[in-house]
């Protein structure tokens, strides 16, 4: 794809960002200065997505780096350059960011000096240093390298991507990055010049005319441009898609590999006869487009672990599950950390013994702030399923197969839960909606018992979990993309010891 | 226009004349060493300038320019 016509966003994490801040606009500072991040690049459905978890390698340059450094210039010296390049081949990463400042403006704008610098750079990387990892295994692994460059004002911060190789003559070598998202405790996006596209007259649009006394314009401009990827459309998810779209949600990835059977009838919003036999992901898109004049929903009918449901799930800016195992729960938990995307996860469970109880479920994960689903201090995901799932598909089938019922899985059949699944998709649609409207702190695990009347609920502010240090998943996996694969069943090293099946006998047993 | 405020530069407080118009008509020393951020960690030369370049390297031999080119 041509440079200039690529959607390119960059996710910080918001350590690296403060820091990055607090390093080129420093109260008192009044000269330009040079600081350099090592990244990563991921081509994802929804275009070039660069991830710059706090974990990434950060340089702020001292006043010795640069042979000059005044109030509207700064020279990087060529050894330290090289220095730092000689380090960056060795690694894996994919994707160098550079940063200066122009402290003293409001806004930020990229100068002809840097024009022609970033320009002089790239063709090093293209003519020199990529030919060279090529020719050179030693010096590092050969691989594209993407290039990027950030300017901080004030007020705003400029950035973009440049590439020689994909100039053509008329056009320029550079593609503005459009969305700079800062993952913090609620949505937040850095202002960025140009500015973000806003909608205007939201009053009177009389689809969402009644939201606009309650829901800032601000929030409404976010959720209509964010992706929502939902996994799981079955009882739950159909409802939590509902709630979405009618908030004001617009774009949406689907993906789900099962059909609407009979007994689905009972609990499938807006499920009719005509609908058994059709795919839940295909029908539930069908239904959305039919809310709203401009939803985009893209529906995938395959396994969440299948490669075309992944690739379309890293490119979006949130992820909701509606799932019904811990195995599907356990790669989502890897999706949201490896592209740092936030999770909001809805969950039901009745119980029948000693009497019967109507429990629901909300937990979320935002990478880098909140512990994964697996430190959170409480107990989300049932290791010993994942396992399970991992290992023996007919084990998972059977799993699925109970539903449901927690206590009693082999008795009783899936019940009748729409009543249960309305009050968990409400609990989970609110919270996303919080999450960017930022009217109290986001919630990191809500449970409610019908019987016992009872809601607890932890967020934000009354306790601020951090990730775990001794978590391996969030040290390890936390914005690393696919440097690190994801787990997937049919690689799964267990599963090619434990499961006789082809392949193709798989890919059928899950689609 | 940024609003006035004062500079903190090498610990001192420097007052940016209220006739400035430009930033060349703001009084800088010419020994700043530095700033210090929030965390402290900012990279010596040293850092980098010393790392051995691999049998190989194709080195950049451009100074890296930002800015104005004031």
């Amino acid at each position: 794809m041509d440079a200039h016509t690529r959607n390119v966003s960059l996710r910080f994490g918001a350590t690296l960002y403060e820091r990055m801040r607090a390093f080129h606009l420093a109260p008192g500072k009044a000269h330009e200065s040079l600081s350099y991040a090592w990244a990563r690049a991921e081509e994802t459905a929804a275009g070039l997505r660069i991830l710059l978890p706090d974990s990434s390698p950060y340089f702020p340059f001292s006043a010795d780096c640069f042979t000059r450094q005044s109030a509207g210039n700064v020279q990087l010296r060529a050894d330290v350059l090289n220095g730092m390049l000689a380090e960056f081949a060795a690694t894996d990463f994919n994707c160098i960011v550079n940063v200066h400042d122009h402290w003293f403006a409001q806004e930020a704008h990229f100068s002809a000096v840097d024009d022609e610098d970033d320009a002089r750079f790239d063709r090093y990387l293209r003519e020199q240093f990529e030919p060279m990892l090529a020719t050179y295994p030693h010096i590092g692994p050969a691989r594209d390298i993407v290039n990027v460059s950030i300017v901080f004002a004030q007020q705003s911060l400029a950035a973009r991507l440049t590439n020689t190789m994909h100039a053509s003559c008329t056009a320029a070598s550079t593609t503005a990055i459009e969305l700079v998202t800062v993952l913090d405790n609620h949505w937040r996006t850095a202002p960025i010049v140009p500015a973000e596209r806003t909608i205007a007259a939201v009053a009177n649009d009389e689809e969402r005319s009644r939201h606009a006394e309650f829901i800032p314009a601000s929030t409404v401009n976010a959720i209509e441009r964010v992706t929502v990827g939902l996994v799981g459309c079955g009882g739950l998810g159909s409802i939590l898609a509902e709630s979405l779209v009618r908030t004001g949600f617009r774009k949406f990835v689907l993906v789900d590999d099962d059909e609407i059977e009979a007994t689905n009838l009972n609990r499938w919003q807006g499920g009719r006869l005509q609908d058994v036999g059709t795919q839940k992901a295909y029908t539930l898109a069908a239904r959305m487009r039919g809310f709203a004049t401009d939803v985009q929903v893209t529906a995938i009918a395959t396994a969440l672990d299948d490669d075309v449901a992944l690739h379309a799930l890293t490119g979006v800016d949130v992820l909701c599950g509606g799932v019904d195992n811990d195995a599907a729960r356990w790669l989502l938990n890897h999706v949201s950390l490896q592209y740092m995307i936030p999770w909001f996860d809805a969950g039901v469970a009745i119980t029948t013994a000693p009497a019967v109880d109507f429990a629901s479920r909300y937990f979320s994960v935002l990478p880098g702030i909140t512990g994964c689903a697996m430190c959170k201090g409480v107990d989300l995901i049932d290791h010993h399923e994942v396992v399970d799932e991992y290992a023996d598909a007919t084990t998972q089938r059977a799993r699925r197969a109970a539903g449901y019922v927690i206590d009693q899985p082999l008795m009783v059949g899936t019940p009748s839960a729409y009543l249960l699944n309305q009050l968990a998709a409400s609990s989970c649609a609110m919270e996303v909606l919080n999450y960017f409207a930022a009217w109290r702190p986001t919630a990191t695990l809500i449970q409610k018992s019908w019987r016992a009347d009872r809601i607890a609920r932890a967020d934000r502010e009354n306790y601020a979990e951090v990730p775990s240090q001794s978590c391996a998943l969030c040290s390890t996996y936390t914005g690393v993309g696919s440097a690190l694969a994801l787990p997937r069943r049919n690689r799964s090293v267990l599963s090619l010891f434990t499961s006789s099946q082809s392949p193709h006998e798989k890919e059928m047993s899950h689609g | 226009m940024a609003s006035k405020k004062p500079l903190i530069i090498n610990g001192e407080v420097q007052e940016v004349p209220s006739d400035a118009k430009t930033i060349a008509d703001v009084a800088l020393p010419s020994d700043v060493t530095s700033v210090i951020t929030r965390d402290g960690e900012i990279v010596p030369r040293s850092r980098f300038a010393q790392v051995p370049l691999p049998q190989g390297f194709d080195a950049n031999l451009s100074q890296t320019n930002k800015g104005r080119g004031a």
